[in-house]
């Protein structure tokens, strides 16, 4: 709880001196600042006003440092593993080219067919016919389709008989 | 010089207007200086005040609620700001316990054959040190209470019923000698 003020005369003294005072500065000067407080205020609050200061231009520096070094590192980041990614592309076809390259190996040599516009050559061509796709094919052991939707047999594998149920069929077909 | 109301002044200095910041601090600056006197133990301490009390003014203008009267919210931006000025020195709150030091100080002949007014009672007071000078002020001539001042300065109610009571017998002395010299 506040207790109740005690003034003394000197408090009522000071009071009345200070608080009676006219609005106009007094013809001594002694209650009249000088003209450079209102320069430095002046100054102050119109660099303010830009919003320039030294603290502003620190943080705007520390954020523009700390981005750049974020965007260094993430792209540093992202090129690295660019690199080996291109190189299996590049070697992965011959790969796969060896693979299919060998049955076609056999009909290289019948490409020189379209020299068999020449009449002369055409009975060599006969007797020595080269396989083309179509001669192969049924040479190869994949295709022989097997009856009834059957599944294709893998090459090297032994014919397995039919399982009892198309033992069953073949039977009521007899 | 134009006369502007609060409400001019404040919105005029809120937009940024030259004008306006001008005639604010044509308008209150010798009401706050004369405040600030009463803190300061010289003139260049109270110009020190004034100047960053006004920056403050200018800044926190935003936070002005137009309910009471923008001299008040400005003089107690000045009070705040005397305060922490105040807050700083080394030897704010230091006790007297021999007044003879600073009686010295005031034996001229200026002093003596001054009568009472503002200005030499400020001369006075501006002997005093700056715990004293701080509590008498607000006590006596600005209105705080002892809980208020104690909370404003952060130290004790004891503190402050202390630091008073040595201000006046501080003060009283010297005008005594004063008037009987």
């Amino acid at each position: 709880m506040t207790e109740p003020k005690e003034f003394q005369p000197l408090d009522e003294l000071y009071k009345n001196a200070f608080e009676n005072l006219p609005q106009t500065p007094a013809t001594s000067g002694w209650d009249l600042p000088s003209d450079q407080v209102w320069a430095n205020i002046n100054t102050q609050i119109t660099s303010s006003k830009s919003g320039w200061t030294l603290s502003t231009i620190a943080i705007l520096s520390t954020i523009c440092i700390t981005v750049a070094v974020a965007l260094y590192f993430t792209f540093r980041d992202t090129a690295v593993p660019a690199a080996p990614l291109t190189q299996p592309v590049i070697s992965a076809p011959p790969v796969v080219q060896e693979e299919v390259a060998a049955p076609i190996v056999a009909p290289v040599q019948p490409e020189k067919a379209p020299v068999l516009a020449n009449p002369k050559t055409k009975s060599q061509h006969t007797t020595t016919k080269a396989p083309n796709s179509t001669v192969v094919q049924p040479t190869a052991p994949a295709t022989t389709r097997p009856k009834d939707g059957a599944s294709h047999q893998l090459p090297g594998t032994t014919p397995q008989p039919p399982n009892s149920t198309e033992e069953r069929k073949n039977s009521s077909k007899n | 010089m134009q006369q502007w109301t609060d409400a001019e002044l404040v919105s005029g200095v809120l937009r940024g207007n030259p004008t306006h910041q001008t005639a604010l601090y044509k308008q209150y600056s010798v009401p706050m200086f004369r405040v600030l006197l009463r803190f300061a133990r010289d003139r260049a301490e109270a110009e020190d005040m004034l100047q960053d009390g006004f920056i403050r003014v200018y800044r926190d203008m935003g936070q002005f609620r137009s309910e009471g009267a923008l001299g008040g919210w400005i003089r107690r931006i000045m009070v705040n700001t005397a305060l922490s000025h105040l807050r700083k020195q080394r030897d704010f709150l230091r006790d007297v316990g021999d007044f003879t030091p600073f009686e010295n100080q005031i034996r001229t002949e200026e002093d003596f054959a001054s009568n009472m007014d503002a200005e030499t009672l400020l001369k006075y007071l501006q002997k005093l040190p700056p715990g004293y000078r701080a509590v008498f002020n607000m006590y006596a001539i600005d209105g705080f209470s002892h809980e208020e001042i104690a909370e404003q300065m952060g130290i004790t109610i004891g503190t402050s019923k202390s630091q008073l009571f040595k201000a006046r017998e501080f003060l009283k002395k010297i005008i005594d000698k004063s008037f009987i010299s």
